[in-house]
């Protein structure tokens, strides 16, 4: 286990923590075991045959949340020969506590969905339709988002796009999250067929996990797409260029950064000119861009309850600063800050709303301008 | 203690009808069994513990930590409160085993004044969450140390710690207005916020740098500022430390109030600042003025006129911008700990203004021919980064090796302690903000003498006649 990694685990085991306070596993659960110098340490002492996966050792390497945050925050940073990423290893953890059978059993079920139904969440798949752009909504997606289809239609009809959508499979990523390679790679090669026979001149993915994962995983796996795929942010800010509004109206909507879209895929701006450019009253959170804390698990389980206090706490910041709303750009983050508290919606929902708002506007426009002449 | 020894302890917390979350399974024993005092920090980087608790604790309000202390009382067991695990001297460390209370439950704001501009905290909240907090708010503590981001509220009163931007905000003594504590009785002690008090001796003080030997300190009051409205750096570039420093006195000396202060050595300087043009051998000094827009401009003026008289240059205010932004990335030590013979520390102390250069060059030529007994390459430099009217801190950094790893325990003890005797020799405080633990534990007799020690341990025995609470440390030698 580790091997090629060991001098990264052990640097973090020797670390001073700066990542620490962006760990909010660390602080959901009032444990130093979940810091990333520990998780180090135990992977360590493991790796030398000095303790065992024990349950407690488990479900330290489970509960980490990968959100690459901790790479961000590192006291290495910069180093020209690169510096740790928490999450490579504790990827290498799950494989091999997955290997030994030992995954926790709510893993084990999300496996076991995918076993019998080809999808991470028992979820069947959906007919798809051709165009020359393609939305890929993966298993997330159409597991939290109910209205990705119909955003996607109105937005591509707004703007006059020939678009369709492929809503099959997986991406893997929750299979390779939890250390499920094998069944990882199994269904991304499915996904890659189906992708292929779709033939798309663009392919947009609302999901920035799925995009990541294609883009960074896929091709150590010889999976080539042979089209780039973007996150539905980079693809509509490339449509919507020059196409600035200058008034600022409605709810105050604060903008939560995803973990694989902000570090994952650097794309911090796109979404926020995106929004602007539709006339969105935008609240920064304190933390955002690659600072943005995670606000639940990325691979779709139930990893315990301690998990509502990220998103919860998320809530709070944004009540605070004065928003009225939360505009999230992945569908777990729409699954772990849909509560009570303040209206949460997607990207492509504020978009689609957006979008017929102003045609709605510009229709109303030409009308009286139109009888404006007849009556002149 | 014995695995039936633990039990009959956690047993104990488990009674009450509601029981108190304890651990005394393996991977939490070890997730406790360090904090980054460099010598733990090398053992961890070989996966192994620096020391071992018997049980932990996760309280999660006043009441439980009661109980916690309580019962561990009955059982004669070492209490250790345990916050971010960010102390570099060791004071953490359950040197002797016993019950670490976690106290990061203990934690988020409590009560926001913004009237009288008072904040009160849970102490295991962690620091960049709770200057985030306050940010959200529209005020900043104005405490920012090097360990913000992973150091705990509780954890900086237990060390006296001090932040960056001290000069303008004040150490954490200045900052605190009232504290929640729980006593080795299991009493909790509560001394509310105020303004100022001549109510006898102000026992605030007593639990301000007493590392968790008095008692354990639940929830803060801290004095906080509205966010500033404007921030402004200068950089200034002159070719001796001691010229250096003497800007520094006058710029402090005359009034005026910086935010940040840091004037490295030459060394130090040709390292950060080298790549950015800064000429080689020049040390340089970073200053910053932040609050109201037209005070900031006129104060960062006045800094610019006072450092030209005295021989200064201004440089671009971009260097300390980068240094801003990058001042988190602090790999140096940690390269030279990873080493296998390499040892590394940063010694801060303080002394008078008169003093302070004298201390400078005698920790430097101490901590020279310490390392020079080593092997390999070794690297002495410093910086001042908090100044007062009468003195200034001096941050002493080394990096050495040894000739064998067997022998890095020796040289690293051997540096500090020519260094520390150097600069209590040469008039200066062993310790500015990082406290004692069991890093300086064997010198604070040079700070104290004798009689100051006895007091010390006095007081000590006085509220915890046991010596129950974090033991070996805050001149506790036995384990040093």
């Amino acid at each position: 286990m580790l091997d090629g990694l060991l001098p990264d685990v052990r640097r973090c085991a020797s670390c001073h923590d700066q990542c620490l306070f962006a760990t909010v596993e660390v602080f959901a659960r009032a444990n130093q075991s979940f810091a990333t110098s520990r998780k180090a340490l135990l992977l360590l002492r493991i790796a030398q045959g000095a303790m065992d996966w024990t349950p407690a050792a488990i479900d330290v390497v489970f509960s980490a949340l990968n959100s690459g945050i901790q790479h961000t925050m590192c006291v290495y940073r910069g180093d020209p020969d690169g510096w740790p990423d928490e999450s490579r290893y504790v990827r290498v953890a799950r494989e091999d506590v997955a290997a030994r059978g030992l995954a926790p059993a709510w893993a084990q079920a999300l496996q076991q969905k995918v076993h019998t139904t080809g999808d991470p969440y028992g979820r069947p798949d959906e007919e798809p339709r051709r165009g020359r752009a393609i939305l890929l909504a993966d298993a997330a997606t159409r597991r939290w988002d109910r209205t990705w289809r119909s955003d996607w239609i109105s937005i591509t009809n707004t703007l006059g796009v020939d678009a369709g959508w492929l809503a099959q499979g997986s991406s893997g990523f929750e299979l390779m999250e939890l250390g499920f390679t094998e069944d990882a790679r199994a269904a991304a090669t499915t996904l890659h067929r189906l992708i292929q026979r779709a033939d798309a001149d663009e392919l947009v993915c609302d999901s920035p996990e799925a995009t990541w994962m294609i883009e960074n995983i896929w091709p150590t796996w010889g999976l080539d797409l042979g089209v780039q795929m973007v996150h539905a942010a980079v693809w509509l800010e490339r449509q919507l260029q020059g196409a600035a509004s200058r008034s600022r109206t409605g709810q105050r909507l604060a903008y939560h950064d995803p973990s694989a879209l902000a570090r994952g895929l650097s794309v911090v701006a796109e979404p926020r000119a995106v929004l602007r450019a539709l006339g969105v009253r935008l609240v920064e959170f304190i933390r955002s861009g690659a600072e943005a804390p995670p606000v639940g698990s990325y691979h779709g389980s139930d990893v315990g309850s301690w998990v509502d206090r990220l998103a919860s706490d998320r809530i709070a910041s944004a009540t605070i600063l004065g928003a009225e709303g939360i505009v999230v750009a992945s569908p777990f983050d729409l699954r772990d800050l849909t509560s009570t508290r303040i209206p949460v919606y997607t990207f492509l929902r504020v978009v689609a709303d957006r979008l017929n708002r102003r045609q709605a506007r510009t229709r109303r426009a030409q009308r009286e301008n139109g009888s404006e002449m007849a009556r002149t | 203690m014995t695995p039936v020894g633990r039990v009959r302890v956690v047993a104990s917390f488990t009674r009450a009808s509601q029981p108190v979350h304890t651990s005394i399974d393996p991977v939490d024993l070890l997730a406790y069994s360090h904090d980054v005092f460099p010598l733990a920090l090398k053992a961890a980087g070989a996966g192994l513990p620096a020391a071992q608790p018997d049980v932990i604790a996760y309280p999660r309000t006043t009441d439980e930590v009661q109980r916690i202390v309580r019962a561990a009382q009955r059982s004669g067991l070492p209490i250790v409160p345990y916050g971010g695990g960010s102390g570099i001297v060791g004071g953490a460390l359950p040197v002797r085993g016993g019950v670490v209370i976690e106290m990061k439950a203990l934690a988020g704001l409590m009560e926001l004044d913004t009237v009288s501009g008072l904040a009160t905290f849970g102490a295991g909240t962690n620091g960049q969450r709770l200057e985030d907090t306050l940010n959200e708010r529209g005020f900043t503590s104005g405490h920012y140390p090097q360990s913000l981001r992973s150091s705990t509220l509780g954890g900086w009163i237990a060390h006296r710690a001090t932040g960056t931007a001290s000069t303008r905000y004040g150490g954490i003594e200045h900052l605190v207005a009232g504290l929640d504590v729980v006593l080795p009785s299991g009493d909790l002690l509560r001394l509310s916020a105020q303004p100022r008090t001549a109510a006898g001796i102000d026992l605030r003080q007593l639990f301000l740098g007493a590392e968790g030997t008095m008692g354990v300190v639940v929830a803060a009051t801290l004095r906080v500022s509205e966010l500033p409205e404007s921030r402004r750096w200068t950089a200034i570039s002159i070719p001796s430390f001691a010229d250096g420093l003497a800007i520094v006195r006058l710029i402090v000396r005359s009034g005026l109030r910086p935010a940040v202060v840091r004037m490295y050595d030459a060394l130090e300087s040709a390292h950060r600042f080298a790549p950015a043009g800064v000429a080689t051998g020049h040390c340089v000094l970073l200053l910053s003025s932040e609050g109201d827009r037209e005070l900031v401009r006129w104060q960062a003026r006045r800094f610019e006129r006072i450092a030209r008289a005295a021989g200064g240059r201004i440089e671009p205010p971009e260097l300390a911008e980068l240094w801003w932004a990058s001042r988190f990335d602090t790999p140096a030590l940690l390269r030279t700990l990873g080493e296998p013979t390499g040892i590394a520390d940063a010694l801060e102390v303080a002394a008078p203004w008169s003093r302070l250069v004298t201390v400078y060059d005698a920790m430097s030529d101490a901590l020279t021919s310490s390392l020079d007994r080593g092997l390999g390459s070794t690297a002495v430099y410093g910086h001042t980064s908090h100044a007062y009217p009468d003195g200034a801190n001096l941050y002493m950094i080394f990096h050495g090796h040894a000739q064998a790893e067997s022998d890095v325990s020796d040289l690293y003890w051997r540096a500090v302690g020519a260094a520390l005797r150097a600069c209590a020799e040469s008039g200066g405080t062993i310790s500015h903000h990082h406290g004692i633990g069991i890093g300086k534990a064997r010198w604070l007799e040079l700070e104290y003498g004798t009689a100051g020690l006895n007091l010390l341990r006095a007081l000590q025995a006085a509220v915890d006649p046991r010596r129950q609470f974090n033991p070996g440390k805050l001149g506790d030698t036995a384990d040093a």
